[in-house]
């Protein structure tokens, strides 16, 4: 039987020990000009309702499809046309994210995704992670991108604010850290003084052993140690005063740890952000004050609103870029419990300093004909315009100055030039 | 539970929570070090009641606890924790020395990659 415990033996000992350089080294490399650019990675867990995000609020078939969901004409807020004419406007919560918009630094892409888009959280998920639709398992895209990286890599060249590593960021050779929460990310001890110092000194030699027969020992041993060896520089973004206040929830306080760590400068290329609940399948309720969509909107809204004021005002917008996914869209006539199932293509956004603003891609038109070719599946979801690869791409190529035919294994340097 | 990433019936969604790696993240690892350092905080008392038997000497001990606490141990993990627990001090077996050896072995114990496979 194939137990929790030997998939954790047969998976780590594929790994060899991670790299995490020893501290004096990153500060040479930052001491000679690395650069400052950094990518946010945000995940809107759950399968995002891009027809919900950003509507074709001249659709007629967009109200007849969706009785209770639809979000009135008049509420919407307006944001010009895409290439193909058709006018779109933002969900009423994101009023931040229009000035951003307005301010030519927030692109919208339309209709992202792949080819036979997978209905399966999981799936969906390690493909956007992997960037292969045909191999979910292997590592992640943007660990693939730092492990291109010269070494030795900054202990925290990867900073994930959620309590696993993402697949996104995984890569053998690639440590990431992981801090859920600044003050929870230290060493705590039964006891106290001299003592604790003593259990400190001996839980960092336990975590040193490379036992060559248990490579998954040592594994969690690098771990353990890359933990140690970042604790202090942690410590000091905790202290980090922003500029705005940031929401007071997990996604709030996350985006401030990573504006924090920016500030700080402590080496960080790649965070990695997450806001969830966007699994809608039922009283999606996109227009009343509590409903689950709005605060969905609100609470994405005011967090990427106060980063993106908060790095304005510290100047460090233009070193800064913001890209979102989903694992999924949703279907685009919605379900007898008033909510939505999981779907194909969505909408993706890419903020920042850098970033040319404006609609990229254009929309679907809900047209329930069959043979609508911007729907797919009896017209029940929105096809993908554009290869979610070819985003990536750009990111990888005119961001952080990689090659994304190595990275991801094919040329999709096709993609929307938001950046 | 929720600071080790495994909050009681809430997956991160229908799927459930992923097999592999990224179980052993930094922030994961930290926060299962500091839960083992909880729980021997709370029974300080009662290991050094325990282990009283184990007084003789900081070996004695350190054999008391991972006979009790079994993981397979590196021998350099084992010689990490006679160091420690020889260390801060001339030896008395008193009780305050007890509940302060007997829970900083439990945090170590239970923290160290090798109980990660236990």
């Amino acid at each position: 039987m194939m137990t929790r415990r030997t998939f954790f033996k047969n998976g780590v000992a594929a790994f060899t020990v991670s790299l995490a350089a020893p501290r004096f080294l990153s500060d040479l490399a930052r001491a000679q000009g690395a650069s400052s650019r950094n990518l946010i990675i945000l995940d809107l867990s759950g399968g995002n309702d891009g027809l919900s995000t950003l509507i074709p609020y001249t659709d007629s078939f967009y109200y007849s499809r969706r009785p209770t969901l639809a979000i009135p004409a008049g509420t919407v807020l307006q944001i010009g046309s895409d290439s193909s004419g058709k006018a779109l406007g933002l969900h009423p919560q994101l009023t931040g994210l229009k000035d951003i918009f307005n301010q030519g630094r927030l692109a919208i892409v339309q209709r992202v995704g792949y080819q036979n888009s997978s209905r399966s959280h999981f799936t969906g998920t390690d493909i956007w992670s992997t960037a292969n639709p045909t191999n979910s398992s292997e590592s992640g895209w943007v660990g693939r991108y730092l492990a291109t990286l010269p070494p030795p890599l900054d202990p925290l060249v990867a900073w994930n604010t959620t309590g696993d590593t993402p697949h996104a960021l995984q890569d053998p050779t690639v440590s990431v850290a992981s801090i859920p929460s600044i003050t929870g990310y230290a060493f705590n001890s039964p006891n106290s003084g001299t003592e604790a110092q003593f259990e400190k000194t001996a839980a960092t030699s336990i975590a040193s052993h490379v036992p060559v027969d248990r490579p998954w020992v040592a594994f969690v041993g690098s771990t353990v140690q890359a933990a140690l060896d970042t604790l202090n520089t942690v410590a000091s973004v905790g202290a980090y005063k922003a500029s705005v206040t940031y929401p007071n929830n997990g996604f709030g306080q996350a985006l401030q740890a990573v504006a924090g760590a920016m500030a700080k400068g402590v080496g960080t290329k790649v965070f990695f952000v997450q806001t969830g609940g966007f699994d809608t399948h039922a009283s999606q309720d996109t227009t009343s004050a509590n409903g689950a969509y709005v605060k969905l909107m609100s609470t994405l809204n005011d967090g990427l609103t106060a980063l993106y004021n908060d790095l304005k005002n510290t100047g460090l917008l233009n070193d800064t870029l913001l890209l979102s996914f989903s694992e999924f869209g949703r279907r685009i006539t919605e379900n007898g419990s008033k909510g939505t199932d999981h779907g194909a293509a969505s909408v993706m956004f890419a903020m920042g300093g850098a970033v040319r603003g404006g609609i990229f891609g254009t929309a679907a038109s809900l047209n329930t004909d069959p043979s609508n070719p911007t729907l797919e599946n009896n017209a029940g979801d929105v096809t993908y315009e554009t290869d979610f690869r070819a985003a990536y791409a750009r990111v990888i190529d005119n961001w952080l100055g990689g090659d994304s035919v190595g990275v991801l294994g094919a040329n999709f340097k096709t993609g929307p030039a938001f950046v | 539970m929720t600071n080790m990433s495994q909050t009681l019936y809430e997956p991160p969604n229908v799927a459930g929570w992923v097999l592999g790696q990224s179980w052993f993240s930094t922030g994961a690892m930290l926060a299962r070090m500091n839960f083992a350092s909880t729980l021997a905080l709370n029974q300080k008392f009662n290991l050094a009641t325990a282990a009283s038997g184990a007084k003789s000497s900081p070996q004695a001990v350190v054999n008391f606890m991972t006979e009790r606490l079994t993981a397979d141990l590196e021998s350099a993990t084992r010689n990490d924790l006679n160091v420690y627990a020889a260390a801060n001090g001339a030896w008395t077996g008193s009780t305050s020395q007890l509940q302060a050896k007997t829970a900083g072995l439990a945090h170590l114990i239970i923290g160290s990659p090798e109980y990660q496979f236990v």
